[in-house]
């Protein structure tokens, strides 16, 4: 059993609060990746579950045993750093060997276990080699193979992407995941880019100033995002952000545009006693589309506003209209013809909006 | 536009082109003075100033060293000294004081230089370690060098006195001195620092080791900061202890800073004048017991005691050889131990 | 674009060389371009105490202002500087007309042929104004080779006078009082000295009849004089019981500045030191040695010597050099402000008998301590002597080798040193 938990953990560099009362918990063979914005304590929270940085306040365990004292060697983990930190001086194969050789394995047991991993990560050819003589993707496979020998319960990975090409960073992204799947550990992951997040996790843990701000699966965190937050960083293109003041008639009016509501809405408006309120709209690019595409549009369905830019990408059109002095974006059909320069007029999926609060910035739907 | 190119620098066409080749690519044929082609010298054109400096200031001295070692020059022969071949050579040889005092030089390099490396490098872990008041230490320990050799030696001399020294005084309160006398570790007490040939040697050697430490501990200070600290905490993940840490990651990562530093080391105490010089009293002209002298301070006696500026010479040109010797050696020492960059 | 460059690189190098080329062409020319009067300049290098150096500038002053045409350049160097620049300059070109500094420059620079007799410069009725033990310090083959201005850096024996009113006249006087008074257990010394110095040493040599080289410049020292002065060196501390081991030049120095020792032998150059840190100083010829001969040190001058390169023809120079030497040594005032910057004696016989020089207690100290002084040798071997001496002497009072046998090494030591000075053209075989 290799959950890990984490109890109201909390880091201080002197003055900075890196990690703030932190409660997490990753299941045991979960894929869990922790995002959110640079600084916001992703590594510093890693560094704690390696035992490389010292634990404020809080617990960590590891299956039922609370670690806080446990020496990084004991704690059955393994690391995969950002810069990958393998000793120049090694070949390859003493790279993987050597936390294997001051554990005492025995040389046979240190050849099979080696050359088994690898054959997974497919660098038998690469054994000699010096980290020097290696491409950045070969290096990063290295990396995980020095973790993969040491056969632990838990891995943990600092944004060890980072350093790749695009390319290969969705090629690695998927081979990860595979390693995941036939290694049976439990993998904690770090990253500060949001795909990354979405296509490999089991479960996503967002932070933001030290702070979790929603933990759950991806399409879980994408759908209901807790805040503005979370809602504006999971997402590409992010969501787009209106305001707008909630009228008697209960539609959402902002300066250029009036929408209707869904009976959902009205509920949770009457809930909150938000007649007459301002709030922010939160609309994800998909949810607009040209209205030249929809059929049988009700009133105050649409907004109309100046087209600024337009993105063809092939299987769909990025344009980015003028409301109010947001730059919205809006993912609508290929075959549209909308320019910049000329008007735009767009259908918002009114299903699919998000109501926050203005101050708190919480969601109301 | 494009005369100028990397294609006519290089060393073939120049050949070609001074022999006359009947290359029928050889644009410039048929054509008169081109200003520009004979520019094709160009990049040396630039290297000239830097060229002739280095020749006035390294090759030039180094030549003239030489050709005097194969000349009478000396006081006698000042003005118009006479080419004798290599009898200087042959007389340094012949005298067995030279192998003598190459050997003692050898000792007194390698003592001197191991010492500073491994007190540097000790005192630089130390440094690097998370200490409280470690800037204050750092600044006692840099106090050495930061000193005038001049000054730091004469104060050495001072401490070695027999009876008024600090160091005989230290040896004597503690009981140390007598302890090691009686265990046979020292053959004479109190011990005669200055006044023995042996000893003055043993006390230059401890005194230039003080002097030396503190600038491989600044330089491979510097060498430690460069490390990445993942490389220990991948190292700490793996359970390395801290001397497997030290073997296996601080001592490769320092060697590319080391190997130059100790280089210079070695070539620095080879011809450390001052230290033996002072400590023997003999700065005003007067020197010490051969048995504790070395190379260097033999050239010294030679060349500026007795002006014989042949002699002097011969010798500086065997300690230049045997540097040299070493030099070559080491560096391909360590690019044996190193890997393909 | 790259062409235009090159041309301009081209023709703005030409323009610098050609303008070097005319600095250096028609620059100097300039210098030598002489108007009617013929102004000289004077060039010195010279290795003088700091104090002595002040009093040069103001003569000089004094000497531009009454002869206006010559003019001194004056160039300090260190000791072994003087030397080294002094010869290169010989072989280059540069060198100053004359060098001044301490006379056993003298012997390395005849040696080298670098300098030449003062008497084709000044005449016999100038050298008459020096005082002839002074001028027989630059004597080698009957001619004299410097000027010197001032006299003394002997050795003498120094009493404190709290401890002491009289200065013993035989060492055996010495030791009785010494060891009287010394408290070794509160570190006070009866005597001490610097016990490893040739310097020092040979003041015992020579006064038991010893003269370090023969008329030939060829060592003397293996002889019945060594033996007996090492073993009286050797027996100061084991025999008589006074000084201490490893007492050197510091030490004695130091004790003696402090207060805690009683005699010491040390030279004219420290005396003003010890009355400026309130020590209550007396000065005595060193004392009678055992057996009756008197312990007797070198004494030595400093002095101008004239450079091979001056060219005796050159009426001018030659003046001028004349009118220097009357005005810096000939001149009794200046000369005494010379020996009392230096705290030596003037050499000039007028300025002996000046009141400044006769009411100036150390002054007459050093003239009365000079009277028991021989000349230090001063000829480029003397260099081999000290060479052989110092490590012989240390082996006898530190390690006990016999006497007899040190000076037998001694003597070998010398006449090997000494064989590699002499080399001569033509090439040695
Ligand atoms: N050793 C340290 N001393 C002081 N402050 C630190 C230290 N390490 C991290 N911090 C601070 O703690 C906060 C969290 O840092 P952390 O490295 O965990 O961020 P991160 O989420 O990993 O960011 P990134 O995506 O840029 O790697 C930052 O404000 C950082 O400045
Ligand atoms: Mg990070």
């Amino acid at each position: 059993m290799a959950k890990v938990v984490v109890k109201n953990l909390t880091k201080k560099f002197d003055d900075v609060v890196a990690v703030n009362n932190m409660n997490s918990i990753v299941e045991d063979r979960e894929f869990a990746v922790l995002v959110g914005p640079s600084g916001c304590g992703k590594t510093t929270m890693l560094r704690m579950i390696a035992g490389l940085e010292e634990v404020t306040e809080g617990e960590i365990y590891i299956g039922d045993r609370l670690i806080n004292n446990v020496a990084p060697k004991d704690r059955d983990i393994a690391m995969v750093f950002q810069n990958y930190a393998l000793y120049p001086h090694f070949n390859v194969y003493d790279n993987m060997a050597f936390g294997l050789r001051l554990r005492k394995t025995p040389k046979p047991e240190i050849d099979k276990m080696v050359h088994e991993a690898a054959k997974i990560l497919k660098i038998e050819d690469l054994l000699k080699r010096k980290p020097k003589q290696l491409s950045g993707g070969q290096r990063q496979r290295v990396a995980l193979g020095r973790a993969i020998v040491r056969n632990p319960k838990v891995f943990l990975m600092d944004e060890p992407l980072s350093n790749l090409d695009a390319k290969l960073r969705v090629q690695m992204r998927t081979e990860i995941v595979k390693l995941h799947e036939r290694l049976n550990a439990t993998i904690i992951y770090v990253t500060h880019d949001q795909t990354e997040a979405m296509t490999m996790a089991d479960k996503i843990i967002i932070m933001k100033n030290g702070i979790v701000q929603q933990t759950g699966k991806p399409q879980e965190v994408y759908d209901y995002p807790n805040n503005m937050f979370v809602a504006g960083f999971i997402g590409s293109p992010a969501m787009n952000f209106l305001y707008a003041t909630i009228t008697d008639r209960m539609t959402l009016k902002g300066g250029i545009f009036e929408l209707n509501t869904t009976d959902k809405v009205r509920k949770i408006i009457k809930d909150n006693n938000l007649i007459g309120k301002e709030i922010v709209i939160g609309i994800r690019p998909e949810d607009l589309e040209d209205s030249y595409f929809v059929q049988n549009i009700p009133a105050n369905n649409t907004i109309t506003a100046n087209v600024e830019v337009t993105e063809p990408m092939g299987s769909e059109i990025y344009v980015y209209v003028d409301i109010e002095g947001v730059l919205v974006t809006a993912r609508v059909n290929p075959r549209s013809i909308l320019r910049s320069g000329g008007k735009a007029t767009l259908y918002v999926d009114i299903n699919k909006i998000h109501v926050f609060d203005k101050n708190t910035e919480k969601v109301y739907i | 536009m494009n005369t100028i190119n990397k294609k006519n620098i290089s060393i073939g066409k120049i050949r070609r082109k001074s022999s006359r080749s009947n290359n029928p690519n050889n644009i410039d044929r048929g054509r008169g003075f081109d200003f520009f082609s004979a520019l094709k010298y160009q990049p040396y054109l630039y290297l000239l100033p830097a060229f002739i400096a280095i020749v006035l200031i390294s090759f030039f001295p180094l030549g003239y060293g030489f050709w005097l070692s194969l000349t009478n020059m000396s006081l006698g022969t000042f003005k118009n000294p006479v080419f004798i071949g290599i009898q200087n050579y042959l007389q340094i040889f012949k005298d067995m004081a030279f192998l003598k005092t190459l050997w003692r030089t050898v000792i007194w390099t390698v003592l001197n230089v191991t010492f500073h490396v491994v007190i540097g490098v000790a005192l630089a872990v130390l440094l690097n370690r998370k200490l409280p008041g470690k800037a204050i230490f750092r600044i006692f320990l840099i106090i050495p060098w930061a000193m005038p050799q001049y000054i730091a030696a004469l104060t050495w001399r001072g401490m070695f006195n027999i009876n008024f020294g600090a160091i005989s005084i230290l040896l004597d309160k503690t009981g140390i001195g007598r302890e090691l006398f009686f265990a046979g570790i020292i053959n004479q007490y109190p011990i005669p620092w200055l006044t023995d040939p042996a000893w003055l040697f043993k006390g230059a050697i401890i005194t230039n080791i003080w002097l030396g430490f503190p600038f491989m501990m600044m330089i491979v200070l510097g060498g430690l900061q460069s490390i990445p600290n993942s490389y220990y905490e991948a190292a700490n993940l793996d359970g390395a202890t801290g001397w497997q840490k030290f073997k296996n990651i601080t001592v490769p990562m320092l060697k590319p800073i080391l190997a130059p530093a100790i280089v210079l080391g070695v070539v620095w105490t080879f011809n450390m004048l001052n230290v033996i010089l002072i400590l023997a009293g003999s700065v005003g002209g007067g020197y010490g017991n051969e048995a504790s002298q070395i190379l260097v301070t033999e050239v010294y006696r030679q060349g500026f005691n007795f002006y014989r500026y042949g002699y002097a010479s011969a010798y500086s040109v065997l300690v230049f050889l045997i540097l040299l010797a070493f030099l070559i050696s080491f560096m391909r020492f360590i690019r044996g131990t190193e890997s393909v960059q | 674009m790259k062409k235009i460059l090159l041309w301009i690189l081209v023709v703005s190098m030409i323009v610098v060389f050609s303008m070097v080329g005319y600095l250096i062409r028609y620059k100097t020319p300039a210098v030598e371009e002489a108007p009617a009067e013929n102004p000289v300049t004077i060039k010195v290098w010279e290795q003088m105490e700091p104090a002595a150096q002040k009093v040069f500038d103001a003569v000089q002053a004094d000497f531009e202002a009454e002869y206006p045409l010559i003019t001194i350049k004056r160039t300090h160097y260190a000791t072994e500087d003087l030397r080294t620049n002094y010869l290169n300059s010989a072989i280059a070109s540069g060198g100053p007309d004359i060098v001044y500094g301490p006379s056993d420059n003298i012997g390395i620079f005849l040696t080298a042929d670098v300098i030449q007799a003062v008497t084709g410069i000044v005449s016999d009725e100038f050298l008459a104004k020096i005082a002839a033990n002074a001028l027989a310090d630059g004597e080698v083959n009957g001619k004299n080779w410097s000027i010197p201005d001032i006299h003394g850096n002997q050795i003498a024996l120094l009493y404190n006078k709290a401890y002491v009113q009289e200065a013993p006249a035989t060492w055996e006087e010495l030791v009785e009082v010494a060891t009287a008074t010394q408290d070794v257990d509160n570190g006070l010394y009866g005597f001490m000295y610097n016990e490893k110095e040739p310097y020092w040493f040979v003041g015992f040599f020579n006064g038991y009849g010893g003269d370090v080289m023969d008329d030939e410049n060829n060592p003397t020292l293996d002889n019945e004089a060594m033996v007996k002065a090492l073993q009286f060196a050797l027996d100061i501390r084991e025999v008589d019981g006074v000084g201490v081991e490893g007492m050197d030049y510091d030490t004695t120095d130091a004790a003696f500045k402090e207060g805690n020792a009683v005699f010491i032998l040390n030279g004219a150059w420290s005396w003003t030191s010890y009355t400026d840190a309130g020590i209550d100083l007396g000065i005595a010829p060193g004392p009678v040695l055992p057996g009756g001969n008197n312990m007797t040190f070198y004494a030595s001058t400093k002095g101008y010597s004239v450079s091979k390169d001056v060219d005796l023809t050159d009426v001018d120079k030659v003046n001028a050099l004349k009118l220097f030497f009357d005005f810096f040594v000939g001149t009794a005032e200046n000369n005494a402000k010379f020996a009392l910057a230096n705290s030596q004696a003037p050499t000039n016989k007028a300025a002996l008998e000046l009141d400044e020089i006769k009411s100036n207690v150390l002054q007459q100290a050093t003239i009365s301590t000079i009277q028991n002084t021989v000349p230090m040798p001063i000829v480029a071997e003397t260099r081999g002597i000290w060479d052989a001496i110092r490590p012989e002497l240390e082996a006898v009072i530190y390690s006990g080798k016999d006497p007899a046998k040190a000076a037998t090494a001694m003597q070998k030591r010398a006449e090997e040193a000494i064989a590699t000075i002499r080399v001569k053209v033509p090439a040695e075989k």
